[in-house]
């Protein structure tokens, strides 16, 4: 089975919950020159009471078809076939930030040692039946991991309904 | 990476790894959700938490502040031992002392002022947590001061005090029984109270219609919102009894349900007609037709909310908005029935869990009759009638009035001098005391003014009962040991108890004992409750109505006009109905043409007490202002610009933030900044006459540009 990171963006509201769990998950201390594997954001249009204002919360992707593993000289980075995540060994990362050049999200950071670092989906977690630590803590649920055919199904429905829309105007 | 590596790096719980999970609870914004923390556990330390599943208030999930519960607390700079000082006070020159050291100095220490000044001369303090006031409250009276200090000074407490005044009682909203409008007013949910915040989504999923109000443009405006509206700050009074005028002009209150359960229909009705649209429209900025629109979703909706906030209550005109607003659900008869207003009768610590406790007649039953009258008697006697607390805002103005007594000493747990206005004055003030005692987890800037400083420790490192919404009731057990030679504060307080010899077995014996005291009529063994690790059930049936006895107000309905303020009415002005006044700290002037809104909840912080924790810091590392893109423009200031926030008290300089949370003509700041401490250019005499709450959130500014310093 193969899963999605789904943020819900009506439901996020930025607050940095998912970041912090994820540093606690993963021992991250950016202040000692750890590189973070989430980020949260606010985005404003406008100045008016109504503009909308998005918030958001990003890391790796675990795209589908990665280009950070063609990106990668040394051969550190691969899908995992169970899970779909894009994982990584980096022994042999020589630091190029070739990865992260690829990369459209610049998900992949670089730790204290120079080598490249990144989101591995929390794998030990979800291959336990756990939900990985910035699905687990986030507040309003608006952050979840599907798997592909449930990704789908909801697609499909979102289509449905739009379509539906659509023709009743 | 073999398969236990990658187990334990992955922080899988289980016997191969050797991590544990144990059951606490977060203790950092108490005392409302206090969410069950799932504590990953190895060598006993904690490597990792989560939220518990299932729990009565987080339901697994934490906050952004709960997440971080780890660097809070292994914060590098936690007490480790007793502290006693040896360099001047504030220059924070300390050496080692044992606990029975410790304790044969504060009861000297005491007891000498108690002795030379009497036992009033001593101020029992207390901060956050809020988990040990009972005890706290208790050794004040045992010791014979009336004289016992909280931080909720400043916080809730106008709140309690609007609701006691108008309900009765404290009233809680049913929003998951679905009213046809919820309006929020200042309410941010979201942000300040998640489990809240979840059930304005989950009522919003299911059909619901969410009014917000407030001046800011907040997560819960822009996320969950049908209608909002954005008064100017500090003008909600105004819009509160315009909205309940056009109410009764349109024939939408509830005059059966008045006739039977109101009082003071025909002075509210005839104070209320004084208010007009036009002028509404003048001064809150709210246009015309918005003010109408509200009026006709709270008049005409079968069954309405009208939440407040406690925001609303930190202005100077803050109790009376306070009362303005939740008038509104009494007008349109929206009290006691599903998707409107229900009591919450008190459990403990502030929990409505719908169970009866003790807690009340232990933390006051000591207190001191015959000593002399509390710090702010005088001046707030609406708020010394209606809690066992001493006013902290007059206190400052209090140790140096001739007329009173001195005060000597003090006697502090977890307390923050930044939520004091014009916060030096209190080190001013440990400065001359003859005892200052301060215990905390770590070492704040009111710590570095003590003589003897105390190492206390958090939720992890004790076992605490709470009880929660839902009757249920849990019994902690520490997850970790306490670190260094710190103690939790209970047993700080019993420990000075015995040091002191007071008369009082029951607080002397210390907190297991006092804690099957307090819940002694719950059906459920307290040491199978500690033994089950996780909340428990307590069956308390359906609770007493609210109608079936007189409410607790002098003439046993909701009064719209309050007699009990009616008794300070002649002496001093207070006004028994909720009519709205200016709430600015000073009148108009060209040197300050913008407003301050200070005080707001940040998702990182609560107070000050995060701001050191550097996960959360991180998230939003400067104190930022925000500051509406067109006062930007008018004043050249740039995204990241340093700027200077001007009161007439004086300047803090912080970055500037551009952006629409703040309407034009305002600018949003928050507080608990060591480095930028807003509350230090609040003038300390911007109070509420009714309650003494701090006008934290209506001050005369300006904004400037900051000097580049090379």
């Amino acid at each position: 089975m193969s899963y999605i990171f789904v943020l819900d963006t009506k439901r996020c509201i930025g607050c940095g919950a998912c970041a912090v769990a994820c540093m606690d998950q993963n021992d991250l201390e950016p202040r000692q020159g750890d590189p973070v594997f989430r980020r949260c954001f606010t985005v404003e249009k406008g100045e008016n009471k109504y503009d909308p204002v998005t918030y958001m919360s990003m890391s790796c992707m675990h795209c589908k078809d990665a280009p950070c593993i063609q990106g990668c000289p040394s051969g550190c980075l691969k899908k995992d076939p169970e899970t779909g995540f894009t994982v990584y060994d980096n022994t042999n990362c020589i630091g190029c930030h070739s990865c992260a050049m690829a990369c459209p999200f610049a998900a992949p950071g670089f730790g204290r040692e120079g080598k490249m670092v990144k989101c591995d989906g929390c794998i030990e977690r979800v291959r336990q039946g756990l939900q990985p630590a910035c699905v687990k803590v986030c507040p309003y649920q608006a952050l979840s991991l599907v798997s592909q055919e449930e990704f789908e199904q909801r697609n499909r429905e979102k289509k449905a309904r739009l379509l539906a829309y659509t023709a009743l105007i | 990476m073999n398969d236990l590596r990658a187990m334990t790096k992955g922080k899988l719980p289980g016997s191969e790894t050797g991590i544990e999970i144990r059951h606490t609870i977060c203790d950092i914004c108490t005392p409302g959700p206090q969410c069950g923390i799932d504590a990953y556990v190895k060598d006993g330390v904690v490597i990792k938490v989560e939220g518990t599943p299932g729990f009565p208030t987080n339901q697994g999930a934490l906050c952004t502040k709960g997440a971080a519960n780890r660097q809070y607390i292994y914060r590098p700079d936690r007490i480790r031992t007793p502290l006693r000082r040896v360099g001047k006070r504030g220059e924070g020159r300390f050496e080692p002392i044992s606990w029975e050291t410790a304790m044969e100095e504060i009861a000297r220490g005491l007891n000498r002022v108690k002795e030379t000044y009497g036992p009033e001369s001593v101020a029992f303090m207390t901060g956050y947590p809020k988990w040990y006031r009972p005890w706290l409250q208790r050794l004040a009276f045992s010791f014979g001061s009336p004289n016992y200090f909280t931080e909720s000074s400043t916080c809730h407490k106008s709140e309690t005090m609007s609701w006691r005044l108008t309900y009765g009682c404290e009233m809680r909203q049913d929003i998951l029984g679905m009213p046809e409008v919820l309006v929020g007013w200042g309410c941010n949910p979201l942000v300040s109270a998640y489990p809240m915040g979840r059930s304005y989504y989950q009522y919003k999923e299911q059909g619901g219609k969410v009014v917000i109000i407030d001046p800011r443009r907040t997560p819960t405006a822009t996320q969950c919102t049908d209608l909002f509206i954005r008064p100017r700050t500090g003008t909600d009074g105004y819009l509160a009894n315009t909205v309940a005028r056009l109410i009764i002009e349109n024939g939408w209150a509830d005059m059966e349900f008045i006739q039977a359960h109101v009082h003071g229909f025909p002075a509210y009705r005839e104070m209320v007609m004084g208010y007009t649209v036009e002028k509404a429209v003048e001064i809150t900025g709210v246009p015309e037709e918005e003010i109408r629109e509200l009026a006709r979703l709270i008049g005409t909706a079968k069954k309405a909310i009208v939440q407040p906030s406690n925001g609303l209550s930190h202005h100077k005109n803050g109790l009376s908005t306070h009362r303005a607003v939740i008038c509104l659900n009494a007008l349109t008869g929206n009290v006691n029935k599903p998707g409107t207003l229900f009591p919450a009768w008190d459990t403990a610590a502030d929990m409505s869990a719908g169970f009866r406790t003790y807690e009340g007649e232990f933390a006051t039953e000591r207190f001191p009759q015959k000593a002399r009258p509390r710090v702010g008697a005088g001046r707030f006697p609406l708020w010394c009638e209606m809690f066992y607390e001493a006013q902290a805002m007059d206190l400052l103005r209090f140790w140096k009035a001739e007329e009173s007594y001195p005060i000597r000493a003090m006697y502090a747990h977890g307390v923050n001098h930044r939520m004091y206005p014009e916060s030096s004055g209190l080190l001013e003030m440990a400065g001359e005391m003859e005892l200052v005692v301060a215990a905390d987890l770590f070492m704040t800037d009111f710590c570095r003014h003590a003589d003897i400083v105390l190492p206390a420790c958090s939720s992890f490192e004790r076992g605490e009962v709470k009880s929660y919404p839902g009757g249920y009731i849990n019994y902690t057990s520490p997850a970790i040991a306490p670190l260094y030679e710190s103690r939790d504060d209970v047993a700080i307080i019993t420990m000075t108890a015995n040091a002191l010899g007071l008369d009082d077995p029951l607080l002397r014996a210390g907190y297991d004992i006092s804690v099957k005291h307090i819940y002694r009529d719950v059906p459920l063994d307290l040491d199978e409750v500690k033994a089950a690790g996780l909340p428990s059930k307590v069956e308390c049936g359906a609770g007493r109505d609210y109608f079936a006895a007189p409410l607790n107000t002098p003439t046993g309905k909701i009064e719209l006009y309050s007699e009990r303020i009616a008794k300070y009415e002649a002496d001093y002005g207070l006004d028994p109905l909720p009519v709205f006044s200016d709430g600015f700290d000073c009148p108009p002037t060209a040197e300050f043409p913008m407003s301050l809104i200070t005080g707001g909840r940040l998702t990182n912080a609560v107070h000050s007490r995060l701001h050191d924790v550097p996960w959360l810091r991180d998230l939003r590392p400067e104190p930022a202002a925000d500051i509406h893109p067109e006062d930007a423009r008018r004043l050249g200031i740039a995204q990241g610009d340093e700027i200077c926030l001007v009161t007439r008290l004086g300047r803090i300089r912080v970055k500037a933030n551009l952006s629409a949370i703040s309407a034009p003509g305002e600018v949003n700041f928050y507080h608990g900044y060591r480095e930028a401490n807003v509350n230090e250019i609040i003038p300390k005499e911007h109070l509420d006459p009714y309650s003494g709450f701090p006008g934290y959130k209506q001050l005369r500014c300006r904004v400037e540009k900051a000097e580049v310093t090379m």
